[in-house]
């Protein structure tokens, strides 16, 4: 990474821990951008076998922002929101493209490989798939965030408890409807 | 139409939760309402169709392993927990039918061929560690495509779940610091760094063992920042995203410079702290904030947070979070050293009742009256590197530094300085400089009697820019002097404790009582040193000293022909095992095992042991000898004889024996005026191996009278050697060496009773 954005990064990192909201909204351009200059270095051809690659690279970025104990954090549910939400605007970006270059739209190909998301592959529709969670989020945030932090930010269930400050329980059962209502959405959508 | 869908999602809930076929009987019951009912059912057909994997997986594969499922030949039961090292599994291994957890690694780090190279090496020498506080690491595996490491399965929690808001108790802050300082030592010496050290990454065992996860594994983790990719150092440092645990980092860590073993003993402050105090000694509430506070602030006195905090304990700590590694403990066995003093002070209330608990030991700041800084510096250096040497010393209980420094400019009697220490033995020394000479006196006094055990006057040249090297050749020689096993210390302590009834002595003084035998090679020495420490052992089933020493006892039955029960090797090799598994670290541990080996006939581990035991505490001259002989005796003579100059160097006392290692490597060679002159300066009358030695060189030599001389005090020591020669001989040397010995005694007149 640059000096510029990487030091960007920490002044943002710093006025969000210290609870300021407009930085976590500046953040998240800037770490995107940063994935994706990272995911466009080894698609450059930097290594042969590259498609498992840059998923394993972004991965590992994401975990590496998500795993780390942050104790500096005022609130560790925020930093998982907001990275699970990172990844989130990363894919979904990323299909969208994908479809603008399916139809001839002639936009230039994203640096993200199909290979990073087997959602795709399982034959979930990403654009659509973030089209109803947000009705979902607005009709239960909570819901809409839980199924933000587990799909896009790959949290198991007990770890997304303990961000949602709920119990594991909570989870399963909000998990198992949100889904329900989220497949019924997906199946309207491709009906239409 | 939110509040609708909370409507909805209850009956939901509740009608999927149950079986399907008990949900139509469910929503007769909830739904009043046929729209309501209209909507829950068009969900649960919605939740029918979704496969279970529907949004299950996350976007972005997160290359777990499935439970179930195989990997090379161990099956994944469960998933421990995940973290920046990969993910952690229990699994099966179905090779050895054992329980262990596998570690796989991140793919990042897999990819790079150099650094999975660097860090296979890293996991290697971490294999090889084997230390009770280390969590041991089986392998390095690859199965389809998965690289992972194996390791023992410790069944417990972490330490960081078990801090409460107040901080945990003293013995157990002890218990646990000792446990880790331990880890560390062993770590260190082998040069692991952990550097990242925190109390997420220490386990306490459901039978309350310790043990450290994760040693020096964070290297590779750690390079990966430091290149070009995506989070460089100093900035994302700072902001405590990166660098693991920047709570627990040290000064230096958290400004990215050179890292060495003091940053963990920086990091293991840190958790000391927090056990004491039950908060963080650095805190911010931003990144950058607590990096400043690391680099900056001085915690809060741990006596201010937490009442009855003892002093001792409040020291350890706080020197180990010195910013300066300058300042801090240097070594891992240092802090152990002030751990120990701190724990008696504390057990016993006053370092009066530590005196009554006998026998400790206090290095005071030598002292200097001059001017000239180098010197100055030498001063510091020798009575630090003396307290350090000493540590080393598993039965030696040394008073930490922090304690003595009080007394750098005391002029006073050392006897109550002894007192107020609660020290028995006191070392005190002086330099003094006259023209080019520097001249460094050092002595050892008793303050029980008020005398003085040992001195020694070491006059050099002084040149300003070698005083490393001078404090580098003296401490060795005044430390393995007076406290190796046969040292000035343990002799006066095994002395002191000859006219004790054996019954009352502790476990800790039976041990120091055997050492006495070391002085009186005899049966009756034999026999109370070897009955003081079994029942020691009864009483203090994991001191591996006793434990050593006893091998050691054991074995002279076989040597010695003292007190001879049956399979003696057998149970000194056995009672030498059992001190390595309790102190992996402790060299009085491998050597006894060596010792043991020796005599087995293990030629490959008996070496390895030795080497071992030697390296693990090059200032015990009496291990380095005695090892040494063997060593020669098994074959490699060049070694062997090396090893026994360098303890001989170690110690100007030290005892004759040491030289038969010389005069049987020029006797092998046929250079029996050599060796006939190496038998004169042994100077052991009444030790029958100094007759054996006289007689055959004599022998070979045709000085028939010296020999019957020779001959005539071999056999008013041992009137059966006649019968017993080839027997005798063939436990120490080859047959080859021994016949020619017989050879030797042949022509000093004692024919040896054929096979």
């Amino acid at each position: 990474m640059g000096a510029d954005s990487s030091t960007r990064i920490n002044k943002l990192l710093a006025d969000w821990g210290q609870g300021n909201e407009a930085a976590r909204e500046a953040l998240i351009p800037v770490v995107y951008n940063e994935l994706r200059r990272q995911a466009r270095r080894y698609l450059r051809g930097e290594r042969p076998d590259h498609t498992l690659e840059s998923a394993a690279l972004v991965n590992e970025a994401y975990m590496r922002l998500v795993r780390q104990e942050a104790p500096a954090w005022q609130n560790r549910a925020h930093f998982f929101g907001v990275a699970a939400q990172l990844m989130r605007h990363i894919l979904v970006d990323h299909a969208r493209n994908r479809l603008a270059a399916k139809r001839g739209a002639g936009a230039p190909r994203l640096a993200l490989d199909p290979e990073l998301a087997p959602a795709q592959k399982a034959g979930i529709d990403l654009v659509a798939l973030d089209d109803a969670l947000s009705r979902l989020t607005a009709l239960d945030s909570q819901q809409g965030r839980l199924i933000e932090l587990r799909f896009f930010g790959g949290l198991s269930i007990e770890e997304t408890a303990v961000v949602l400050g709920v119990s594991p329980a909570t989870v399963k059962r909000e998990w198992v409807t949100a889904r329900a209502w989220l497949r019924r959405e997906l199946k309207r959508y491709e009906q239409t | 139409m939110q509040e609708r869908w909370q409507e909805v999602k209850k009956v939901l809930a509740g009608a999927l939760e149950r079986a399907p076929s008990e949900r139509h009987a469910f929503l007769d019951q909830e739904c009043a309402e046929p729209a309501l009912r209209l909507e829950v059912e068009s969900l649960i057909a919605a939740h029918e169709q979704a496969q279970t994997s529907f949004l299950a997986e996350p976007a972005i594969p997160t290359k777990e392993l499935t439970i179930g499922s195989s990997l090379g030949s161990y099956e994944i039961l469960s998933r421990i927990g995940a973290g920046g090292m990969g993910d952690v599994y229990r699994a099966n291994d179905n090779k050895l039918g054992r329980s262990v957890a596998i570690k796989v690694l991140p793919p990042a780090l897999v990819d790079d061929p150099a650094r999975l190279a660097r860090f296979k090496h890293e996991a290697r020498m971490l294999a090889a560690l084997n230390h009770p506080n280390i969590v041991t690491l089986h392998s390095f595996e690859e199965a389809g495509g998965v690289h992972f490491l194996t390791m023992e399965l410790i069944e417990g929690h972490s330490l960081n779940r078990l801090i409460p808001n107040g901080g945990l108790p003293i013995d157990q802050i002890l218990n646990f610091a000792v446990a880790i300082s331990e880890a560390l030592a062993a770590a260190h010496d082998k040069g692991i760094i952990h550097r990242d050290l925190k109390p997420a990454n220490v386990m306490v065992t459901n039978e309350g063992r310790v043990k450290v996860l994760d040693f020096g594994l964070a290297k590779e983790i750690r390079t990966e920042y430091s290149e070009d990719t995506i989070l460089t150092s100093a900035g994302f440092t700072e902001a405590g995203v990166v660098l693991g645990t920047p709570p627990y980092c040290s000064p230096e860590q958290i400004s990215g410079r050179a890292v060495d073993h003091r940053s963990d003993i920086f990091s293991l402050g840190t958790m000391l702290y927090e056990m004491a105090a039950g908060q963080r000694p650095f805190q911010g509430n931003s990144a950058a904030e607590l990096a400043s506070a690391i680099l900056r602030d001085t915690p809060r006195p741990l006596g201010e947070l937490r009442a009855g905090m003892p002093d001792g304990l409040c020291r350890v700590i706080q020197r180990c979070l010195q910013k300066n590694a300058e300042e801090r403990f240097q070594t891992a066995r240092e802090v152990l050293s002030g751990l120990r003093g701190s724990a008696t002070a504390k057990a016993e209330g006053s370092s009066a009742a530590r005196a009554e608990e006998g026998f400790w030991v206090a290095v005071l700041p030598f002292e200097y009256r001059g001017a000239n800084a180098e010197i100055a510096a030498l001063c510091e250096g020798l009575s630090e590197d003396i307290v350090t040497g000493l540590s080393r010393f598993s039965y030696l209980r040394v008073i930490a530094r922090s304690s003595t420094l009080r007394f750098a400019h005391a002029a006073g009697d050392v006897r109550a300085i002894g007192r107020e220490l609660g020290a028995r033995y006191v070392m005190e020394g002086s330099l003094r400089q006259a023209g080019s000479i520097l001249r460094i006196t050092v002595q050892l006094v008793d303050t029980d009697s008020g005398s003085h055990l040992w001195a020694e006057t070491y006059d050099r040249a002084f040149h300003a820019e070698e005083i490393f090297a001078l404090q580098d050749e003296l401490v060795p020689r005044i430390v393995a002097t007076v406290a190796d096993t046969r040292g000035v210390l343990p002799r006066t302590m095994g002395e002191a404790l000859r006219g004790r009834d054996p019954e009352e002595l502790t476990p800790y003084e039976a041990l120091l009582r055997s050492f006495a035998y070391h002085h009186r090679v005899n049966a009756e020495e034999h026999a109370a040193a070897r009955a003081g420490l079994e029942r020691a052992l009864k009483r203090a089933p994991n001191n591996a000293d006793c434990w050593a020493m006893l091998s050691h006892i054991y074995r002279e039955e076989y040597a010695h022909g003292f007190n001879v029960r049956p399979d003696p090797v057998g149970r000194a090799f056995a009672a030498a095992r059992r001190a390595v598994e309790i102190a992996p670290s402790n060299h009085l541990a491998y050597f006894a095992l060596a010792a043991a080996q020796f005599f087995q006939r293990e030629v490959q581990s008996f070496r390895n042991n030795a080497e071992r035991a030697i390296s693990l505490n090059p200032m015990d001259g009496f291990t380095t000898a005695f090892l040494g002989f063997q060593i020669a005796y098994s074959g490699d003579w060049e070694r062997g004889c090396a090893l026994v100059e360098r303890a001989i160097r170690l110690n100007p006392h030290h005892p004759g024996w040491y030289r038969f290692a010389f005069f049987f490597d020029a006797y092998r060679k046929g250079d029996y005026r050599g060796a006939l002159d190496v038998a004169l300066k042994v100077n052991m009358p009444g030790f029958w191996r100094t007759h054996l030695a006289l007689a055959t060189a004599y022998g070979q030599l045709g000085e028939r009278d010296a020999a019957r001389q020779a001959v005539r005090e071999l056999l008013a020591i041992r009137p059966d050697f006649a019968m017993a020669a080839r027997e005798e001989l063939g436990k120490w040397w080859d047959p080859e060496l021994s016949e020619r010995l017989i050879d030797g005694l042949r022509k000093a007149g004692l024919e040896i009773v054929p096979k």
